[in-house]
């Protein structure tokens, strides 16, 4: 658990300070990388840091301020709703954190046997 | 083997990893957006949302003089006041670029012939159709010849550097979403980027001809057909200049001979190498929608004693609109009104002592002119028994996501061919094998006029305004404090011969060339016309006294002669029936019409459907509206009589050829029933007048029935024709569509299925101008903005909104919501 928050947090803030969407990938592999967690658990740990990152500001600012852009897009992109958009950013972000996390962790094991 | 297996894991999740990114940040689809980047939350299109409408109290910004001070009311207008006119147009450039930026750089984009940079192969045949006819070219010739006067120099500068002061604002997260959607950058704003969105509105409003399509009917059915069914006087019509008004001028004469050149080659027919689906369109050509009206009224007419300007261009309609809302104060000028965003000024509008407004001319200002040329290879061309050099112009265009695409454009002093002989251009009005003589091609602009304008303060600065005025041609009306009103037909005209460039012209002889150009003082004008009001709705400009030929194919009859009729009717005129009178949705053509065609329908043949449709029509008052059913069936009923009546005479497949106008056909109808035409020559019998409207009647009812279900609610105005508003970019979700409209295209309120009046505007010439106008859109560009589409409501309702006209930055209006406070920065 501390190492989905460490990782969150730093998605959090590495996106908030530069324009990369990519730090959803990043991080996660970094982070299950440095901790040496199974490659599910690295799996685990990049799908929920990123997916909450992005499902909570996405919710955030789609119940705030993005209501009518929201509207618009999902218009464009043939999704019905608003709240498909959310699901469909959610969607994204966990699956490339869950995959990068997993890489991660499956590079690090990997190099753990080849030294040991 | 246990060291090599152990890394299958690790590399088949990296190549997964890796997979994943450059499906996601990367556009791969021209409809599709790079997922990662465009969904993210921080940066993506989810921070294009309703922040960006808080209005900023003070900035600081490189490149003004003094401070500017802007107000803005709850409409988001911005008021700008400023102590010069170069911090002024600095101003008017940041608040349009906030606002509008990816539409400009669209629209800029699109006249250069660049799209497909951004939005790949499917935009490549628009692009090389503007580069062919040469728009960027025009551009480039214009930003180095006419934006040279100090006036329009120091304006467009000014008003470069505004906008590119915001572009240096912009981060990932403030771009607007179209830039994300497309995946690009906006570049620095230039001046050949105003020019070039000049170019394009030339493109809008002139780029018209019917020379190859007419040539055709010419080559097939004689001039004696031609001269009855295209005539130069169009009938029924009220000419923007009142018949009788002296001209008072010596006129110039054209070089030449006095008849008309005949000149097509051969018989052959100009039709483009491939199918020709647009030009085989059984309706007239002549009749493609266009269409504005203004009109003045004296204050001798009106209930307050001022003079009224009513104005409402009508165009495609677009969101983000084509028009962006403003109000420019600087020692020099106080102007409201519409700007297209991307230059500087205002095109219609109002100051302190006058107020002006716009129709499209309709004069032609386009001819084709056929080249002969020496053999396949397009190096030499024929003109005045000499064999002349072509030179080549190469357009190298970079499509995104494809192979680069070289074009080479030959010239002949004419100017561009842009479809070579045997070839087509996307748009089917083009003749092969001809060269383009075009004003829109011309190094001039009309910057000049404008900014004079906006300036003016009386009748005589405001004519001096616009002798700078080239085109695209347009109807100027006119009225002042003085309680003078005026209209010209106003633009850069070639001088010709009667009939001159109504067909295509011989681009070897040297008589068929223009002979110079009208001069300005002898261009259809009038001052305060004994009637009391001058207006204009893109008819004929003056009665066949008029010693030039200026041109024939203008608007029919109906939307200037009801506005004509409903001004000559008032003697008290007031604000709401000048508003009332924009939004007529009477069509004159039906009103003529249906009193002959009624009486010719044999009830007793009629079957329930075709019973109860005739019905609507007799008790329908030929007015437009959305819970009418008789509107529908009478445009469905019309379009049957006129492919009955031409279809059978006019058609070769394969060959474009023109289709007489909408008051052609009318006049047949109510001044020569037994005429020739009426009678389908396809058929061994002989087809009379009743016999084509009760079999049109009843094709009408079928095809109604057909397409819009059986008789009922779905024949319905609103329901069975609906209005789209667009996307420029034709995104889908970020327009409106199906908007239950009145009117069409006949109708004083013009609007269609994806037309209509894009600014409606009254202006009480009082000693404090008023001014109420709406336009289908709203001030922000920013789809996710409130002040997106926030107008189009009310102008679908037919309201008003009161335009806000300040003199001063500290004056209190409760319309005012906002200030921002300009800074000067080093």
């Amino acid at each position: 658990m501390k190492n989905v928050i460490i990782s969150a947090a730093l998605i959090f803030l590495l996106q908030a300070a530069t324009p990369y969407w990519w730090w959803v990938m990043v991080v996660p592999l970094g982070v299950a990388f440095a901790t040496r967690v199974s490659t599910w658990g690295g799996f685990r740990l990049g799908l929920i840091s990123a997916g909450a990152v992005w499902i909570l500001a996405s919710l955030v600012l789609f119940l705030t301020q993005s209501q009518i852009i929201a509207m618009r897009i999902a218009a464009m992109m043939n999704l019905g709703s608003g709240w498909m958009l959310v699901l469909l950013t959610a969607v994204i972000a966990m699956l490339t954190g869950g995959v990068a996390g997993a890489t991660g962790s499956a590079l690090r094991s990997s190099l753990n046997r080849l030294f040991s | 083997m246990h060291s090599a297996t152990q890394w299958i894991r690790p590399i088949l999740l990296s190549l997964l990893s890796a997979g994943l990114f450059v499906l996601l940040h990367f556009k791969h689809d021209n409809d599709i957006p790079p997922p990662g980047k465009f969904l993210n939350p921080f940066t993506g299109f989810w921070q294009n949302n309703v922040s960006t409408d808080v209005l900023p109290t003070t900035l600081e910004l490189k490149g003004l003089r003094e401070t500017v001070r802007i107000l803005w009311d709850d409409r988001r207008v911005p008021h700008i006041f400023a102590a010069n006119t170069h911090d002024l147009f600095f101003a008017q450039g940041y608040c349009t670029a906030r606002d509008r930026l990816w539409q400009m750089d669209f629209q800029a984009r699109a006249a250069a012939g660049r799209l497909s940079e951004v939005a790949g192969a499917p935009a490549l045949e628009a692009d090389r159709f503007h580069r062919r006819i040469g728009l960027n070219v025009a551009a480039e010739l214009v930003t180095r010849n006419s934006l040279t006067t100090p006036l329009v120099r120091d304006a467009v500068e000014a008003f470069c550097g505004g906008v590119n002061a915001w572009v240096n604002t912009l981060d990932e997260r403030s771009l607007p979403v179209e830039f994300k959607i497309l995946d690009y950058q906006p570049g620095e704003w230039t001046p050949l980027k105003t020019a070039l969105i000049f170019s394009n509105f030339s493109r809008t409003l002139s780029f018209s001809s019917t020379d190859a399509a007419l040539t055709n009917v010419r080559n097939i059915l004689g001039d004696s057909v031609v001269s009855l069914l295209y005539p130069d006087v169009l009938p029924f019509v009220d000419p923007v200049i009142p018949r009788g008004t002296p001209w008072e001028f010596v006129p110039a004469t054209p070089a030449g001979v006095s008849t008309p050149e005949r000149v097509s080659p051969g018989g052959s027919a100009y039709a483009p190498g491939g199918s020709t689906p647009a030009m085989e369109d059984p309706f007239g050509q002549r009749d493609v929608f266009r269409g504005s009206n203004n009109w003045a009224v004296s204050g001798t007419l009106t209930a307050s004693g001022r003079p009224i300007l009513c104005n409402d261009p009508h165009l495609g309609l677009t969101l983000p609109s084509i028009w962006y809302e403003i109000q420019l104060v600087s020692p020099e000028m106080n102007v409201y009104g519409v700007s297209s965003p991307g230059t500087p000024g205002v095109a219609i509008g109002f100051n302190k002592r006058i107020a002006f407004g716009v129709t499209n001319a309709g004069s032609d200002v386009l001819d084709w002119y056929k080249i002969t040329f020496r053999d396949s290879s397009l190096n030499e061309y024929l003109y005045q028994e000499q064999w002349l050099p072509t030179s080549k112009r190469v357009e190298v265009f970079d499509v995104r996501g494809a192979a680069t695409v070289v074009d080479t454009i030959v010239h002949t002093h004419h100017g561009p061919v842009v479809a070579g002989p045997g070839r087509r251009a996307v748009d089917q009005r083009i003749p092969p094998g001809c060269a383009l003589r075009w004003t829109g091609l011309d190094s001039t602009s009309s910057f000049d006029a404008f900014l004079k304008i906006n300036m003016a303060r009386t009748y005589g600065e405001f004519v001096r305004a616009l002798e700078g005025f080239n085109g695209p041609a347009q109807n100027f009306a006119y009225a002042d404090v003085e309680n003078n009103i005026a209209i010209w037909h106003n633009g850069k005209f070639p001088l010709r011969r009667k009939d001159q460039g109504k067909f295509v012209s011989d681009g070897t002889d040297p008589a068929a060339e223009w002979q110079g150009w009208v001069p300005r003082a002898h261009l259809p004008h009038v001052l305060n016309p004994p009637r009391g009001f001058v207006s204009s709705a893109n008819q004929p400009p003056a009665d066949s006294t008029y010693p030039y030929f200026l041109g024939w194919s203008y608007a029919g009859f109906e939307r200037s002669t009801r506005i004509n009729e409903r001004l000559r009717s008032l003697e008290k005129a007031t604000i709401e029936d000048m508003m009332a009178l924009q939004k007529d949705i009477v069509n004159p053509r039906a009103v003529r019409a249906l009193p002959v065609l009624l009486p010719l329908i044999d009830e007793h043949s009629l079957n329930p459907d075709e019973a109860k449709a005739l019905n609507e029509l007799k008790n329908w008052k030929s007015d437009y509206d959305t819970p009418l059913i008789a509107p529908q069936v009478f445009e469905y009923w019309w379009m049957e009589i006129h492919k009955s009546i031409w279809q059978d005479d006019l058609h070769q497949k394969g060959v474009p050829l023109l289709q007489p106008g909408a008051d052609v056909t009318l006049r047949l109808l109510l001044s020569d029933p037994r005429s020739p035409f009426i009678d389908n020559c396809d058929t061994p019998e002989i087809e009379t007048l009743e016999q084509v409207a009760q079999e049109s009647f009843s094709a009408a009812v079928r095809g109604l029935t057909k397409d819009l279900g059986p008789f009922g609610a779905g024949w319905s105005w609103g329901t069975s024709r609906g209005t789209n508003i667009r996307h420029l970019a034709q995104l889908p979700g970020l327009g409106r569509s199906r908007l239950q409209t009145v009117g069409n295209n006949t109708t004083v309120n013009a609007i269609t299925r994806g037309g209509g009046p894009s600014w409606r505007m009254v202006v009480d010439l009082d000693s404090i101008p008023k001014g109420w106008g709406v336009y289908p859109g709203g001030q922000s560009g920013n789809p996710g903005s409130a002040f997106y589409d926030n107008f189009v409501e009310g102008w679908l309702r037919g309201e008003y909104y009161d335009l806000v006209f300040l003199n001063t930055p500290e004056e209190m209006n409760r319309h005012v919501i906002g200030a921002t406070t300009l800074m000067v920065t080093q």
